[in-house]
This record gives C-alpha cells, sequence and structure tokens, in this order.
C-alpha cells in the first residue's frame, strides 16, 4: 500500500501497470503547507508570498537519484540535490502541518497532486530568520505491494 | 553551524520508509542551531465500522 499517494496518481499507476495511456508527470514542485491537504489538495494551505517562501523545483531528469528496486525491500527514489524554500521573513510562515509534491509547475490543483507528507509530533513554526530545507536524500518516495 | 537535533527515530525513518516515504525538513534558525523533523506520508483515515 502507498499511503501518502494521492487520487490521481494512484489512479495512473494503476493505469500503467496494466498498460493504459498515463501522462508522466514530469517535474515535481515541493511545497509546504499549513494543513492537510487531503487526497486531492482540496484542503492545502501553502505558505504565502512576501515571506522569503518558494516552493522547490525537482526536475525529472536529474532531480532524483537511482529508483531502487530489489526483492524484500520497498521501491525507494530519493531526491539528489538540496532544496532550499528559502529564510522566514515578515509575518512568517505559521504552523507547518505538511508536505505536498505536485507535478508540473505551481499549478496546485488535484490532478497535478502528487502526495503529502504529515509532520510527525505537530506542526512546527519556524522562527522569522529561520531557513528552512530538504537535504539531498532527505525526501523518499517508496512503494510496497504486500 | 550546530550538530543537528533529530525530532524522530531512526525507527520511525524506517517504518516510514516502508510505507509510502518520508521527508526530512531541516529548519536551521539565525544563530546556527539546526532541528530536523520528519514528515511521513499520510496515512488514510481508517474506514468506518458498520453494525
Amino acid at each position: 500500500m502507498a499511503t501518502g499517494i494521492s487520487n490521481q496518481r494512484r489512479g495512473d499507476a494503476l493505469g500503467w501497470l496494466v498498460g493504459k495511456t498515463v501522462t508522466q508527470p514530469g517535474n515535481v514542485e515541493v511545497a509546504l503547507s499549513t494543513a492537510d491537504p487531503g487526497d486531492a489538495a482540496a484542503s492545502l494551505a501553502e505558505v504565502g508570498g512576501g515571506v522569503g517562501y518558494t516552493a522547490q523545483a525537482i526536475t525529472a531528469s536529474t532531480g532524483w537519484g537511482t529508483v531502487s528496486a530489489s526483492a524484500g525491500s520497498p521501491s525507494t527514489v530519493a531526491n539528489a540535490a538540496l532544496m532550499t524554500f528559502g529564510t522566514v521573513t515578515g509575518g512568517g510562515w505559521g504552523a507547518l502541518t505538511h508536505v505536498g509534491l505536485f507535478t508540473g509547475t505551481a499549478s496546485r490543483t488535484a490532478a497535478n497532486f502528487h502526495s503529502r507528507y504529515a509532520i510527525t509530533g505537530g506542526p512546527i513554526t519556524p522562527n522569522v530568520g529561520a531557513t528552512v530545507s530538504i537535504a539531498i536524500g532527505a525526501l523518499v518516495l517508496s512503494m510496497t505491494f504486500t | 553551524m550546530s550538530e543537528p537535533t533529530k525530532h524522530f527515530t531512526e525507527e520511525q525513518v524506517k517504518a516510514a520508509a516502508a510505507s509510502g516515504g518520508y521527508v526530512v525538513l531541516t529548519v536551521t534558525e539565525a544563530d546556527g542551531t539546526v532541528n530536523e523533523y520528519l514528515a511521513t506520508a499520510a496515512a488514510e483515515p481508517p474506514a468506518e465500522k458498520e453494525d
């Protein structure tokens, strides 16, 4: 089971497995949210503008490491470059609860929603002056079939 | 820059890697303090039981 994967991408994956025509997502954009986006990004509350925040793109061709696939282990792939969302300014970024992945560019529609990740232990509120980033290899997608 | 304080365990990371994946967010404060937080693939709510 692949929890966290959006409705759209679950359908795409199954369609691909059975030979349906599926549009490959292309680049991925990583967003920070102060609310759970849900399965279709309907309740996404991405950090707004003017506070030092920029969503981060992962380029399909170069932004990911090697996809692992071996018996007894989940198949995984991780980001291959540092992503820095920026330094918190102004009124701050609020209480972050989720990381959301979208395909394409800045579009935040259900059709472009890839997956979501909930911050464990409650929301985090970066202080003004703090920098928020994701290190190389610190964003890991995995898929397991049991 | 100081050594990061991890607000999660390696066991949590392993569990997350086996069930959808994870993201480690790094927050570096202006004074150089570094904190790391784990975000995991959001679990779907359990199905409601029927009477």
